[in-house]
């Protein structure tokens, strides 16, 4: 008696055997990605990387008072940071600040393939600054670099101290 | 419907010499040529595979349409390492189909409507023992976009467990043990549609 086949065995071979019902060759879309290119051409793709750094070095998580005594010599902090493209959360990080005030979040940068927006929102945490006089502002940047593999996104964190009336 | 060129599945891409698609790929980064070479090259096995996993012709047009947009501008950053373009390419599919898969999942169409399964094209007749077409398609969407995308990978284009390790950036085991889990998945889904 033959042996039944498999039904996962089944559905994946049923599937498998299908092939793409339309033409080979899409004139239309070979159309579109020529003018695309000549566009392209015509932005190096240095100058996009650095208008896309620019654009990210001035985003502003997020400002966060903070009070303290003394010079400012060391910030520290901590937060949650969300990171978004085109609404996908594609990392989540509890970040801690070295001692420059800075920390970097890094992800697949496969998440930006295809992307036309992205977002940092900053969620619970603190900064803090050792030693600084009335306290202040910590108003956080980032930047973004991308290699081949990785996406980082560096954050750096400024601290500006409120005005001494004394 | 007339075929102007020969369909090039996952496994004949893998034939193409290694320096002639490595030099094609490089060529293609400054001249528009040459990325219409490449894009003619891959257009039938990039839609064969995104209609195989969606089972819909519009749908396909639009991912594969998406799919060279992002070849188009992350190509200057692509550098070739011995790893296949192709591999490049799938994962860049890959990503589009299962984005797609989620926005389904949440707009619950899994139960589509009869009027649109016409447009899954023309499905295999089935033979001894094979699940109908229509139905192994709607299973195999309702399992979750990793699962999905490891299966495809898998037994639709014919990779080897590595390969699909590298088309999506996991490790061999996660590949195995998805594999494993997704069978198991769409067994329950055929199951629970009998």
């Amino acid at each position: 008696m033959p042996k039944e086949l498999d039904p996962v065995d089944g559905a994946l071979r049923s599937l498998g055997g299908r092939q793409w019902p339309g033409d080979h060759h899409n004139i239309e879309l070979e159309r579109k990605l020529m003018r695309e290119f000549e566009s392209k051409r015509l932005v190096s793709p240095m100058a996009r990387h650095r208008f896309l750094v620019a654009s990210l070095a001035i985003l502003v998580l997020g400002s966060v008072g903070f009070a303290a005594a003394g010079g400012m010599e060391l910030v520290r902090g901590w937060f949650t940071v969300t990171v978004e493209v085109d609404g996908n959360v594609v990392a989540v990080e509890e970040v801690a600040l070295d001692e420059q005030g800075q920390a970097t979040i890094a992800f697949p940068a496969e998440a930006l393939d295809g992307g036309r927006e992205l977002s940092l929102s900053m969620g619970s945490g603190e900064v803090s600054a050792e030693q600084a006089g009335n306290g202040g502002t910590a108003t956080i940047s980032a930047d973004l670099d991308v290699d081949e593999e990785v996406a980082q996104l560096r954050l750096h964190v400024e601290v500006e101290e409120d005005e001494d009336d004394e | 419907m007339s075929t102007v060129q020969l369909p090039l599945t996952a496994c004949e891409a893998e034939r193409a010499p290694v320096n002639e698609e490595a030099d094609l790929v490089e060529r293609a980064k400054r001249d528009r040529q040459a990325f219409a070479a490449l894009y003619r090259r891959y257009y039938p096995m990039l839609s064969d595979y995104v209609f195989r996993r969606t089972g819909h012709v519009h749908a396909t047009e639009d991912l594969v349409s998406e799919v060279f947009l992002v070849v188009l501008r992350t190509l200057p950053r692509y550098r070739y390492r011995g790893v296949p373009v192709r591999f490049w390419m799938l994962r860049i599919a890959t990503n589009a189909v299962n984005r797609w898969a989620r926005q389904e999942r949440r707009h619950a169409a899994m139960s589509l409507s009869a009027e649109q399964l016409p447009d899954a094209g023309s499905p295999r007749r089935s033979t001894d023992g094979e699940v109908d077409p229509e139905r192994a398609r709607r299973a195999l969407l309702s399992l979750s976009p990793k699962h999905q995308a490891v299966l495809s990978l898998h037994y639709f284009e014919g990779l080897a467990v590595k390969e699909v390790a590298a088309v999506i950036g996991c490790r061999v085991g996660t590949v195995k043990s998805r594999l494993a889990r997704g069978r198991n998945a769409l067994r329950q889904e055929l199951n629970g549609r009998r």
